[in-house]
């Protein structure tokens, strides 16, 4: 079975290329949020849960740390990979509880080795 | 005293004698036709009283011939704060000639804005506690000064008198103050504004960056792309990846200046230097890349080892970017030098690639200022991940200069030499 991705990002043109990576290279994409707390609303009622969350930190309304953390109180095995532009946000992003963080622009591969980690899946790339 | 003995009315002179002041009064006697015929001297022992007496008329003169010519003005309030005296100079600082202002109450000076302050100083100076204030007291042209007050309590046979206020004009000191303050807040705008804008910049940037260098990818790494678009699809993540670094340089930069030194963490310099060529590592993985590091075993901890951790990233990255082949031959050199008094630290990064410009090689030669070689950088085209290098290593008190790996000729490769001084780093 393929993960499961859920995509928090407010750049229409970077959820497009997640949408492509995420084909590709075995993933299910199962919708996306453009802000915070529009996540928080759609990962509540999402059945089953995503087994990965891509998060961005600035999202109209509820940045990513605080939807992180919102979404890790209504279910604190999820699993969060943070994807910022803004790289002063790695720490308070992995103390919030994201189990990873990659800059932005990123590399495919990079993202790739993050999402394999992240699923448990070998990296046959 | 012969004088006075042929005087026909009383007479009184004040004498010293034997050290002591007597007053002598002499009173004739006179016969029937008005001639003297004797006198009645008294002579009393006057003193205690003349002395107190004549130390009170040399205090006062003393003290109208300093509130008379000195530059500070002098006045005096009643315990109603109603002025009862004050030196001429308080025409030069308000403007309005002294006796207009006798008899009338502080508060009318006063500005509206400093009045409570003013009032509240009153209250404390005639309870004796008073201590100086800065308050500004309006001239007779509407406008204001800026005095310092500080009032005294004086006290009159062991009774409190009236308030000694003395005032210095501080009004140009202040407009001094004022514009400073000013500039200074005027420029930390600028600044935080600059940082936003920069802010925005670098991160809608490389928001955008995103899709150009990951579509990029996926078509240089899809089996099915003909040979010629993947060396172009190629090119563009070579460029994407070169503007993406350039842009955590600038970044690195302004972490580097918002935090100080009291922030930055000492971190062992074998592990700065290790831990930077692993990361130049893992960013290339498809170069080959032959790294030598050497450094001075546990001896030195650098303060803001993270900020030289990226410096040298930053250096090395540049390095593996502009070598146009996949095998790279990398040396991180670090040695300590000077005597116990002045110690220092230098870092050689060392590559054998293409070289540095010489249009960036002016730039660092020609400029020893940090910030002309910055600006020179830009209208050069040369503003290169090594300048903002250099702007780091300057904001972390060091020097970076650039030379040729083999003197005279750049071809062979290059070597940035930073030197830190001894405040930058602790030795064990």
């Amino acid at each position: 079975m393929k993960p499961r991705v859920f995509v928090v990002e407010d750049n229409r043109q970077v959820v497009e290329i997640y949408k492509e990576i995420l084909r590709i290279y075995g993933y299910e994409f199962v919708g996306f949020a453009v802000d915070g707390s529009e996540a928080v609303q759609l990962f509540e009622k999402m059945k089953p849960r995503p087994d990965i969350i891509i998060m961005d930190q600035r999202l109209p309304h509820m940045s990513g740390i605080e939807a992180t953390k919102e979404i890790l109180k209504l279910d604190p095995q999820a699993k969060v990979l943070f994807v910022s532009a803004d790289i002063n946000s790695r720490e308070s992003a992995l103390s919030c509880g994201a189990r990873d963080f990659i800059g932005k622009p990123f590399e495919v591969k990079d993202l790739l080795a993050r999402l394999d980690g992240l699923s448990g899946r070998p990296t046959p790339r | 005293m012969a004088a006075m003995m042929k005087s026909k009315k009383r007479e009184s002179a004040v004498i010293e004698l034997a050290g002591r002041f007597k007053k002598v009064t002499v009173d004739p006697i006179l016969d029937e036709d008005g001639s003297v015929r004797g006198a009645v001297h008294i002579i009393r022992d006057i003193d205690e009283t003349e002395r107190r007496e004549a130390g009170a008329r040399e205090g006062e003169r003393r003290y109208r011939e300093l509130v008379e010519t000195m530059n500070d003005v002098v006045f005096t309030l009643d315990f109603d704060g109603n002025a009862i005296d004050a030196s001429p100079s308080m025409e030069r600082i308000l403007g309005q000639p002294r006796e207009k202002m006798l008899g009338k109450r502080f508060s009318d000076f006063v500005h509206p804005d400093d009045l409570a302050t003013a009032e509240g100083e009153f209250v404390r100076a005639i309870q004796g506690m008073g201590h100086p204030i800065e308050i500004r007291l309006v001239t007779l042209d509407g406008g204001y000064r800026w005095v310092r007050i500080n009032a005294l309590l004086i006290m009159r046979d062991g009774e409190p008198d009236n308030l000694l206020c003395v005032l210095s004009d501080i009004h140009e000191k202040k407009l001094a103050e004022e514009a400073l303050v000013k500039r200074t807040r005027d420029a930390e705008d600028a600044n935080i504004k600059a940082r936003a804008y920069f802010d925005f910049l670098a991160h809608d940037v490389a928001n955008l960056l995103s899709p150009v260098l990951a579509y990029a990818e996926l078509i240089y790494l899809d089996p099915d792309t003909a040979e010629p678009c993947r060396l172009k699809a190629g090119k563009i993540v070579d460029q994407a990846r070169r503007a993406s670094s350039f842009i955590l340089s600038l970044r690195r930069l302004e972490d580097a200046e918002m935090k100080s030194q009291k922030e930055a963490e000492p971190i062992e310099l074998g592990t700065i230097l290790d831990e930077a060529v692993a990361r130049v590592r893992s960013e290339y993985e498809d170069k080959s890349i032959s790294a030598t590091i050497i450094h001075p075993e546990g001896q030195v901890r650098f303060i803001g080892g993270k900020h030289l951790e990226s410096i040298i990233v930053g250096i090395l990255e540049n390095s593996v970017n502009d070598a146009e082949r996949d095998e790279i031959a990398l040396e991180v050199k670090a040695t300590l030098a000077g005597d116990s008094d002045h110690r220092s630290l230098s870092l050689e990064l060392t590559d054998d690639g293409p070289g540095i410009t010489d249009d960036l090689k002016e730039c660092f030669v020609a400029f020893e200022d940090p910030r002309k070689r910055f600006e020179a950088g830009i209208a050069r085209a040369v503003a290169s991940t090594l300048m903002v290098s250099s702007a780091i290593v300057n904001s972390l008190g060091g020097e970076l200069r650039i030379e040729d790996r083999i003197p005279g000729d750049r071809s062979k490769g290059s070597r940035i030499v930073i030197e830190f001084p001894q405040e930058r780093f602790i030795e064990a």
